[in-house]
């Protein structure tokens, strides 16, 4: 635990940790929709590009938990 | 017997020359009634001779018009990203019939993609700028190295929401109809489509300086169906798309004149 200030009885930096971690669920929850839009989109229309859209989009959902995952440990 | 005739005749001609005149007139009237609607009947013969004649040259100059033909050789790989794309291969969209040609793939002009560029540009380096900022000492080195890399994920984020708006967003012209595909936000599409032959008619708007600078403008197309106006927005080379339009037009009365629909 990182010693800092004191906020109603909890470490500031532990609220922020929390504060940044749901921001991160949040953002995985996001990309995972963005993995959900491409499917749709291409569905809809395909230009002849679909495979690499959904790498993109798989590659930035995968990040996204690569990032939960590391803040996690790290914070 | 003859003798008798003659008698008869020259009786007419001296007791009722009138009546004896007025048949002739009438049959000289007859005679050019006759003879004004030979004339009639071969201009209308001559008009229709025309007429073939243009309906065929009508098709001959459909069959040679090939107003795509300048780009169709070109890699359909490099036009994946073009906002302008003729006689696209490789595209397929929702419900699209078997038969149904795709003739032109619109996008929105590159030049719209810049304030949201220009907006990542910004966003990028905002973390130079942070520093100047006195408290960011206070925060520990951990708290520092994460924030960096969630702000990059909302830079990331925000490039490819803007990115897909900007790729999927299309108007496609096919020899069957016109459709406005319109993703409005994550969870929410629009599809909009109207036959070729309900267009009544095609609005080329194109204002101000960088629009007319760059050629890019809207098309609203008038449409008889349920949905009364389509309109292609910030769509480059307007004038030809709605020339695009026009000649389809022009075709599907032709097809619908020869019984060719499908």
């Amino acid at each position: 635990m990182i010693q800092g200030f004191e906020f109603a009885g909890l470490n500031i930096w532990f609220l922020a940790k929390i504060i940044v971690l749901l921001f991160l669920i949040i953002y995985i929850v996001f990309s995972g929709v963005v993995i959900k839009q491409i499917i749709n989109m291409n569905e809809t229309l395909d230009v002849g590009i679909s495979f690499i859209m959904n790498i993109i989009a798989i590659g930035h959902f995968c990040f996204a938990v690569f990032v939960f995952v590391f803040s996690f440990l790290l914070l | 017997m003859i003798f008798y005739h003659k008698q008869v005749l020259c009786y007419n001609l001296l007791k009722m020359p009138e009546i004896y005149n007025a048949e002739k007139n009438d049959s000289k009237l007859i005679s050019n009634i006759h003879s004004e609607n030979d004339t009639k009947e071969s201009s209308e013969n001559d008009l229709i001779d025309t007429l073939d004649s243009e309906a065929q040259q009508n098709r001959q100059s459909k069959k040679a018009f090939q107003p795509f033909k300048f780009e169709s050789n070109a890699d359909s790989n490099s036009r994946v990203f073009s906002s302008y794309c003729i006689n696209p291969k490789n595209v397929n969209f929702y419900h699209k019939d078997s038969q149904e040609k795709v003739i032109l793939l619109l996008r929105k002009h590159p030049f719209t993609n810049i304030p949201w560029i220009f907006t990542a540009l910004l966003m990028f380096l905002a973390p130079i700028f942070v520093s100047f900022f006195g408290f960011i000492e206070i925060v520990p080195w951990e708290f520092k190295f994460v924030l960096f890399v969630v702000w990059y994920m909302i830079t990331l984020a925000f490039v490819l929401e803007e990115f897909l708006s900007w790729f999927y967003n299309v108007n496609i012209i096919t020899d069957e109809r016109i459709l406005e595909v319109d993703f409005v936000n994550l969870v929410y599409r629009e599809i909009t489509d109207a036959n070729i032959d309900q267009i009544q008619d095609v609005t080329v708007e194109m204002s101000g300086v960088w629009r007319t600078f760059f050629n890019f403008g809207d098309v609203v197309i008038q449409t008889a169906g349920e949905v009364p106006r389509i309109r292609f927005e910030a769509v480059p080379r307007p004038d030809d798309v709605a020339k695009i339009l026009r000649e389809l037009r022009l075709e599907e009365e032709q097809e619908k004149l020869e019984g060719r629909i499908r």
